[in-house]
């Protein structure tokens, strides 16, 4: 690449691996990636040596009527059989899987690594091997067949983890050093049915199989965030991403970032799984060095350590790099708060020892500092999501109590203005709460897979509010609860537990209820709420509103009898007056008469 | 205002439609009937103070006592203020003194305000509250009303005469019951009497209240049909928390705790009195004495921090997993 290109591309792009050594992997990510690869170049070759050997015998065989039961018959059968045999023996899941890869691939450097190409004698080790499962199998259905029927593939590379850990760039790194054309489609493509059938149709594609003598795959397809597949605009996108994968010929990477996602959940038992974690410390040293060194960036030693530290992903320690490049300040490094709090619980609740303690207060101070989430949020952060951390043997009351003693000591120390007991006893009693009876792992991913959830109590607790006390225009329930307390003699909170109660007679008896409320002289409003949130069904709902309405008129009318009657007494006393005022003398004037 | 005088709409609620209306009518409460009978006929009535549970008749005699004291216009002489009126020490200091220093013209010359739950007002509000009953008792009398009277401050205590309301005893439960029941046309059988009285206690207006969510959904009240519908107008949500806690599922209990709290509306404070309530009382877990002092000792210290300002979810879920803790000991030594 020219030096005058590089310079336009933002850095991000420009420190994309070329090749998976350059990407920033533990040793273990890496044998599963290139195992996965070599699986698939034994199924490439074990595919051509079918296609030369047996597809026409097979395209025979299938049309003639024997052909046509045996398939019914037998077809799904011998893909499960194919599938476990081929696993069992070049699987990188299991350790005779890697001794078998270990035997058909040349080995690199001192013999401990082996590289992607096959050695000389593999390909007829290969079709040993296919003629040897096809063997196993008559043998167990005991039914002849004159040619191997079309082979199942091997399961797609599924890379999970954060956003900006390397996904994406795995992907390319092998796809550049294997010389294999990448095919991608990603969330900004759309992804419904018809869609997926075009990738379908990309991966069936013959023509790579035909012409491509070459002995690994010519084009692998990576399905970028698959968690992304949305249920509306992608309708019928999943179903058929399931069906590429039971009938793809040539290789699948997909990438998600959820764990949690139910359809990624799924497919984690399709595929193999590589979880790609945020960079160690050291994994981001090494990448903040490299790319030092690559633009001859003066950095102190703290702003690096500061930055491996706190950095979420590489992505983001490019870019800083590259900010820091032009402005020589480092931005701010929390990109996604809800991300980071999440880690932080995990964290929490992964403290090994009482020295941990004191980290686990800079994460809190960390937090309050960069997301403005007071004392009191991660406390109920940690409230709605402990039961999935806690070690069970030790019991729930003893955490739960320092807990809540934690939650009483920062409300009523803030409440009084004591700072030290707010801040500094809560959360030292939290911390230590934390470390002792947290659930002890060794591996991060352990807790990774547990989710952390966001506490929906203050939001239900709101919309509660909303309802009794209104919102802007509405008044809520209060001015029902108000009247109805009143016209009972019982307090608010009363007439609050009696809703219910009389919801239930309302369900039977609309019309009643319908007068009864009328005669409290509601507004329809608050009634509305009360038909909406405790009775729901819209015939009784229309029944009661009818009631309500006709008997309002009714008692507006009788209100209107009485003050006409009113209105009669006092004429009569204005009459009283008018004759008065002539027995006075003064005369009475028709104005005197109607006020 | 509630236009109660100019219609002639049939009562809807049996809880107003049968509350006695005149002392003579009270079934229960026979010695404080007595004493308020007294005072009618000597028209002098002393600030007074009434205590005691739930549904026992406490505001009905206030009411009682004011229609029969002041006759059919006994609404213009009473002024009943409670909990969901706002009574800070602001609202005493003004309307309410207001309201007790104004003279009214007639044969009586005092008017009554009635305060209803007075055990929630603040200790300062009570504190001003006494030197108005004090100045104004030639124009003003008051009747407080409170579930515990030890809650009431000292100094207001000893300014007024103390009416303990008992618990209504099984058998006037189920007199009033019958007796609403005969003039409803409703058929209830002896067996749906028990079942309600099981289910509300002593607590009167809960049982008609209940009786009328039953009557109309059912032509035959039973035993089976009281329960099923007990259970939809007062669910036993707390029973099914201790249940859930102890038998291990905890989870299970939290969630119903949030369930309630956000979709029942119920208090934080009004959950822990019923934990206590049932706890205490062995109906739905047995422990011996020594982990029943521990918990109850724990609760307290429980409703002391939610008095203080702590979050109520909080400190009940602490309490979750304390009865959880406890049950795996039980199931353990079992």
């Amino acid at each position: 690449m020219s030096v005058a290109s590089s310079k336009r591309l933002p850095w991000t792009e420009q420190f994309r691996p070329r090749s998976l050594d350059e990407v920033i992997l533990t040793r273990k990510q890496r044998e599963q990636i290139l195992g996965w690869w070599r699986a698939w170049i034994v199924l490439w070759n074990m595919n051509k040596f079918w296609l030369n050997t047996y597809f026409t015998a097979w395209r025979k065989f299938i049309v003639t009527d024997v052909g046509r039961y045996w398939y019914r018959k037998y077809i799904s059968k011998w893909k499960t059989f194919f599938r476990s045999k081929f696993d069992s023996w070049i699987s990188i899941m299991s350790a005779k899987g890697k001794e078998n890869q270990a035997k058909l691939f040349e080995p690199v450097g001192r013999g401990k690594e082996i590289s992607t190409d096959l050695k000389k004698n593999a390909e007829a080790e290969i079709k040993n091997k296919l003629e040897e499962i096809w063997n196993k199998f008559l043998d167990e259905i005991k039914e002849q067949a004159p040619a191997i029927p079309p082979l199942t593939p091997y399961k797609p590379l599924l890379l999970v983890g954060p956003p900006g850990t390397g996904k994406t760039s795995t992907a390319y790194a092998l796809g550049w050093q294997e010389g294999v054309v990448i095919v991608e489609f990603n969330a900004s493509d759309r992804r419904n049915a018809a869609v997926m059938k075009d990738v379908v149709n990309e991966a069936l594609k013959s023509v790579g199989f035909i012409f491509n003598h070459g002995s690994k795959p010519s084009r692998i397809v990576l399905l970028d965030e698959v968690d992304g597949l949305s249920s509306i605009d992608d309708r019928g996108g999943f179903s058929a991403l399931l069906k590429l994968i039971e009938e793809t010929k040539i290789p699948i990477i997909l990438t998600a970032n959820i764990i949690h996602d139910r359809k990624v959940r799924f497919l984690m038992r399709l595929c193999i799984n590589v979880f790609l974690d945020r960079p160690q410390e050291y994994q981001a040293i090494k990448l903040i060095n490299r790319i030092i060194k690559a633009k001859k960036i003066e950095m102190s030693e703290e702003n690096i350590k500061k930055l491996a530290k706190y950095a979420p992903d590489f992505r983001t320690i490019i870019e800083a790099l590259e900010v820091y490049y032009y402005t020589g300040v480092l931005p701010t490094l929390f990109r996604d708060e809800m991300l980071s709090l999440q880690d932080a619980i995990r964290y929490a609740f992964s403290m090994k020892a009482e020295n941990e303690v004191s980290t686990f207060l800079n994460v809190i101070r960390n937090l309050s500092a960069i997301t403005d989430m007071d004392l009191g949020t991660i406390i109920l952060w940690i409230w709605e999501n402990a039961y999935k951390f806690l070690d069970r043997k030790k019991g729930l009351s003893a955490f739960y109590d320092l807990l809540a003693y934690a939650d009483y000591l920062y409300k009523v120390g803030s409440r009084n203005q004591l700072w030290r007991i707010a801040y500094r006893d809560a959360s030292n009693i939290l911390a230590y709460a934390l470390t002792k009876y947290g659930k002890k792992v060794n591996n991060i991913w352990a807790l990774r897979r547990i989710r952390v959830e966001k506490p929906t109590i203050m939001e239900g607790l709101m919309k509660l509010k909303t309802l009794i006390e209104g919102e802007g225009e509405s008044k809520g329930l209060r001015p029902l609860l108000e009247k109805y307390a009143k016209y009972t003699h019982i307090s608010r909170k009363d007439a609050w537990y009696e809703l219910k109660f009389l919801s239930l007679i309302a369900k039977e008896k609309p019309e009643n209820i319908g007068k009864f409320f009328a005669k409290l002289d509601l507004s329809k409003d608050s009634l509305e709420i009360f038909c909406k949130n405790f009775i729901k069904k819209d015939s009784i709902c229309k029944k009661l509103l009818k009631a309500f309405e006709d008997s309002k008129g009714k008692i507006r009318l009788e209100e209107h009898l009485a003050e006409f009657s009113k209105r009669g007494k006092s004429v009569s006393n204005r009459e009283a007056s008018f004759k008065k005022g002539e027995q006075k003398g003064r005369k009475g004037t028709l104005d005197d008469f109607f006020g | 205002m509630i236009v109660l005088s100019t219609t002639e709409l049939e009562e809807v609620l049996w809880v107003e439609k049968y509350r006695p209306k005149t002392l003579t009518e009270m079934i229960n409460q026979e010695e404080v009937v007595a004493a308020l009978k007294r005072f009618v006929e000597t028209k002098n009535v002393p600030n007074m103070l009434f205590a005691g549970p739930p549904g026992t008749g406490k505001t009905t005699a206030a009411l009682a006592l004011a229609h029969d004291l002041y006759g059919s216009n006994w609404r213009n002489y009473v002024l009943e203020l409670n909990a969901s009126d706002e009574r800070g020490i602001d609202m005493v200091r003004t309307k309410l003194k207001d309201f007790a220093r104004t003279r009214v013209s007639g044969e009586i010359p005092y008017k009554i305000l009635i305060l209803d739950e007075a055990d929630s007002m603040t200790r300062e509000a009570q504190h001003a509250l006494r030197r108005t009953m004090e100045k104004y008792a030639d124009i003003t009398r008051f009747i407080l009303i409170c579930n515990y009277s030890s809650k009431i401050i000292e100094p207001i205590q000893s300014r007024t005469a103390v009416f303990k309301f008992r618990k209504l005893s099984d058998k006037d439960v189920a007199e009033r019951i019958r007796y609403i029941a005969e003039k409803e046309g409703v058929n209830v059988s002896e067996d749906g009497i028990l079942a309600i009285i099981e289910v509300c206690g002593g607590d009167l207006r809960k049982a008609i209240n209940l009786l009328q969510s039953v009557a109309y959904m059912n032509e035959k009240i039973d035993r089976s049909i009281v329960y099923k519908t007990a259970g939809l107008v007062y669910p036993e949500t707390v029973v099914e928390m201790i249940k859930d806690a102890f038998k291990g599922d905890f989870e299970k209990a939290r969630k119903e705790l949030i369930r309630a709290l956000v979709e029942e509306g119920v208090t934080g404070g009004d959950l822990l009195q019923e934990f206590y309530r049932i706890l205490n009382s062995d109906k739905v877990i047995t422990l011996n004495l020594d982990d029943k002092i521990d918990l109850l000792k724990f609760i307290s210290d429980l409703d002391f921090r939610i008095s203080q300002g702590a979050t109520d979810y909080l400190q009940l879920t602490a309490l979750l997993a304390y009865i959880a803790d406890l049950g795996n000991k039980y199931r353990n030594k079992a």
